[in-house]
């Protein structure tokens, strides 16, 4: 039976604080903290990120790939396929871009498990991220939260936890839109969305799911609800009825925020992450209609537990260090603009390098180069390399914090890092304080978005502390 | 290398622009200004030119100046001669006195021109041609490097290395802004104490501002013929002597912080520059043998490094050569006189021709409060890119 192989997530480390907006604006929930995109993050970054870590380091292999977004940085021009290059999945996969809509995520999981079952793919990924827009000072901005959650789905011994059954309907509803070039989010009318969307459209989904299988509501160990906040999903808990026990003590939307499409998958990966062999988990994404699926994790789910998921990410949580320069760097507040030299052509030829992190190995001498150069530049030879993946990981060999580049930090730590496995990679650093770096600290690399030259994403790789 | 540079050039005249900001300046006013001073001092005019070096290292203005022989051939009236650009990085103008040299050491020509001249502040500060680096450069690769930064990251590397400080790197910029406030053309020409410099807001940190050398205005203009027509055809009595000179790429642009290789306590550029300048000058103790130095001081740093690079001092022992007072007027061999790039200020295409007329000047005994007494052996050096290429002259008064 198809299921589900891996599991990883992303939560940015920078967290906005309510006390800092409220500082500012005057309102908001003092006790919010939720996670926030840093000024090189967005959903292509982040999914990125979840990606890697639910696939592994250094080629991860794949048929298809499905990002599901709303808050894709391109409206025109694939996402998925920058998360395939720098995640390093094969040329050979299917990638799909899926959007439009906050079930874009349980969707993408659908899709994904219909083509592995159709036998089209062995292995489908799921990368759902999203970093939500919202205006400075309103409620959205406190509400909303920006993360990544992966699922590679397969079938097989490795299957961690079988999708068992699927269930999905559609009632077209208007209770949250937003049109294109809108920088935040519209409602309608709160309680008549809440009581005729949210819970009457996923009581009816879990309902629809539980009639199918025959399950019973004390056959499922855990209940994940998309809700855009805790107090709706509280109702449609009551609603839906389920021992209490089955709800997470602390959901993701009380602890983080509304993390959209990419909400009820981070929710899964963090329950899969720790579920006992056998437990049944019912899951189910809300957006004009929706989603539900029931899964049971098997004796493999155990292996989840070593993956980077929410609860890694949150223990290195850090309060965003300034929040006039975050306005600034999300141009909520105009800054200093640059006119950053790039090249389509430039980007497209060195991809394997920039993007895969594809260097040199000498076959004569051994020398690992980056950037790769015809010439081994120890000893000569000419062209006769092997394609070598960089490391992860690497040490710092020296740095300096440099005040000239315009960036929302007042300054970027550049660093050149002995490369674990061989190589030397010099570049910035990012989630970092300046006491946190020396010569030796261990760092590793993180995909980030490097500017915006020429009017597109030019994503490239930087360092972050490794601990 | 079959033949050796000594003694088949001289420098019979030299000129420089005063450095600054340059606002009611052309770039043709300063090569009109640094090119008519050397010809009086050669005692010649441009019909005397056979040939003619420009340096200029990025020419502002899509090519508006500098960027080929014509710009240089326009501001002079030397149609229809021979004439082109060279640009090295921050060793263009010593590239321009270079090839002229080795042209005249050629027998192809008598008497030829090098002028290095460099506009950087037509634009605002962040146009200049250092704060660029940001915008253009490769997109991805190394992106967010800076002239400051590439150096500072040595400082860096050598402060854990070598136990050294800010406190060290700021007796250089004390001692050159001492320097440069005896000379009348530099840019900056007041002393600052070592608490201002420990002071300044930071640039790239470790460096302050005080550790930077200024965005500039200015050009030099060398004229060199052959040794034996010095005194023969332009009655020169004293005149400067090459007895060496060597340039070396050690380094790639862009992959100089990604070499395995490098330890980032200094540039090979320099040490391999200096040993073929050091090879045709014959000297084997640079300390011993050299009275008077022009070294690039692009950053405190820098300065550092080069006394070790270039062999007055082992390596490490840079930061006490600067304390004892070695390196100051008076010292054992006093290093930029001039003021050097901290003073003088950096404007790239200039700065290595600028190197060499002060050292002829100074062996010429013309530098007033700033005299090395009895100075014969002067070196020059430059350093570019991010240390990757080095400029080195060993110049002896006849």
């Amino acid at each position: 039976m198809a299921g589900i192989i891996s599991v990883g997530a992303y939560v940015p480390f920078q967290r906005l604080e309510g006390a800092a907006v409220r500082e500012v604006w005057g309102t908001g929930n003092p006790k919010a903290s939720r996670p926030l995109a840093g000024f090189d993050e967005d959903s292509i970054t982040m999914g990125t990120e979840a990606l890697i870590n639910a696939g592994g380091w250094g080629g991860i292999d794949l048929d298809a790939l499905y990002f599901a977004s709303t808050s894709a940085p391109y409206a025109e021009k694939s996402s998925a396929a920058v998360m395939a290059a720098a995640a390093d999945v094969p040329e050979s996969a299917f990638t799909a871009d899926i959007g439009g809509s906050l079930r874009a995520g349980t969707a993408a999981l659908r899709i994904a498990l219909d083509a592995v079952k159709a036998g089209s793919a062995k292995r489908a990924a799921v990368v759902a991220s999203e970093m939500r827009p919202a205006r400075a000072g309103e409620p959205d901005e406190l509400a909303l939260c920006d993360g990544a959650a992966a699922l590679i789905i397969g079938e097989g011994e490795d299957v961690a936890a079988k999708i068992e059954a699927v269930y999905s309907w559609t009632e077209d509803f208007i209770d949250r839109w937003r049109l294109p070039g809108e920088d935040q989010v519209s409602a309608g009318d709160t309680k008549f969305i809440q009581d005729f969307g949210y819970v009457r459209q996923t009581v009816a989904t879990v309902e629809g799911l539980l009639a199918q299988t025959g399950a019973t509501r004390e056959d499922v160990g855990r209940v994940l609800i998309y809700a855009p906040d805790a107090r709706t999903q509280a109702a449609i808990h009551r609603k839906l009825g389920f021992p209490a026990e089955a709800y997470p003590q602390a959901p993701l939307v009380s602890r983080l925020g509304d993390a959209g499409a990419a909400a009820p998958l981070l929710a899964l990966t963090e329950a899969l992450q720790s579920a006992e062999p056998g437990e049944h988990i019912l899951v189910a994404g809300h957006g004009s209609g929706g989603d539900a699926f029931l899964l049971r994790a098997t004796d493999r789910v155990a292996a989840l537990k070593e993956r980077r998921g929410v609860a890694w990410c949150a223990g290195r949580a850090r309060a965003l260090p300034n929040y006039g320069n975050f306005l600034r760097s999300r141009e909520l507040v105009a800054g200093e603009s640059l006119n950053i030299f790039s090249s389509p052509s430039i980007l497209w030829k060195e991809s394997r390098q920039t993007m895969r992190l594809m260097a040199g190995k000498c076959r004569g001498c051994g020398e690992v180069q980056f950037p790769r150069q015809r010439l081994c530049t120890n000893c000569n030879a000419r062209d006769d390399w092997d394609e070598i993946k960089l490391g992860q990981r690497g040490t710092i060999y020296t740095f300096v914090h440099d005040h000239l580049p315009p960036s929302p930090d007042g300054y970027i730590t550049m660093a050149t890092v002995d490369i674990e496995g061989g190589g030397r990679l010099y570049g910035q650093m990012t989630d970092c304080s300046k006491e946190a770096i020396s010569i030796g600290t261990p760092v590793e690399l993180t995909f980030r978005l490097l500017h915006k030259g020429e009017g597109y994403y030019n994503y490239y790789w930087k360092f972050r502390p490794a601990k | 290398m079959s033949q050796s540079i000594a003694g088949k050039v001289a420098i019979i005249g030299v000129g420089t622009t005063r450095f600054g900001e340059l606002f009611e300046q052309t770039y043709n006013d300063l090569v009109v200004e640094s090119t008519f001073e050397a010809y009086d001092d050669a005692g010649i005019t441009g019909d005397d030119i056979e040939a003619a070096w420009l340096g200029c290292y990025l020419p502002l203005g899509w090519g508006y100046d500098g960027t080929g022989g014509p710009a240089l051939a326009e501001a002079l009236n030397l149609y229809p001669k021979p004439i082109s650009r060279v640009s090295n990085y921050c060793t263009t103008g010593m590239e321009a006195v270079r090839n002229a040299a080795l042209a005249v050491a050629s027998g192809l020509y008598d008497c030829v021109l090098a002028v290095g001249a460099e506009k950087m502040r037509e634009v605002p500060p962040r146009g200049s041609l250092v704060a660029q680096h940001v915008e253009k450069l490769h997109p991805l690769f190394g992106k967010g490097r800076t002239a400051p930064g590439s150096f500072a990251i040595l400082a860096t590397r050598y402060f854990e290395e070598f136990g050294a400080g800010k406190e060290d790197l700021a007796e250089v910029a004390v001692k050159n802004h001492y320097h440069g406030s005896l000379n009348p053309k530099a840019h900056f020409r007041k002393e600052i104490t070592k608490e201002q410099v420990m002071n300044a807001p930071p640039v790239t940190e470790p460096l302050g501002l005080y550790d930077c050398c200024p965005t500039t205005d200015g050009a030099a203009a060398v004229i060199l013929c052959r040794a034996d027509l010095a005194e023969k055809r332009f009655r020169k009595k004293d005149y400067v002597l090459i007895d060496g000179m060597g340039l070396s790429c050690a380094n790639g642009y862009i992959n100089t912080q990604f070499n395995p290789r490098f330890d980032f306590l200094g540039f090979e550029a320099t040490t391999e520059a200096s040993r073929q300048a050091y090879e045709q000058a014959g000297i084997t103790n640079p300390l011993e043998e050299i009275d008077v130095a022009e070294v690039h001081d692009c950053f405190t740093i820098t300065e550092i490094l080069n006394y070790e690079d270039l062999g007055f001092v082992k390596k490490g022992e840079g930061p006490d050569f600067v304390k004892s007072g070695a390196s100051k007027l008076g010292g054992a061999l006093p290093v930029n006189t001039s003021g050097g790039l901290k003073s003088c200020g950096h404007p790239i295409g200039a700065t290595g021709a600028r190197v060499i007329a002060n050292l002829t000047e100074q062996l010429l005994g013309r530098c007033g409060k700033r005299q090395v007494l009895g100075a014969k052996r002067a070196l020059g050096h430059t350093l570019g890119g991010p240390g990757s290429v080095s400029s080195v002259f060993v110049l002896s008064k006849n």
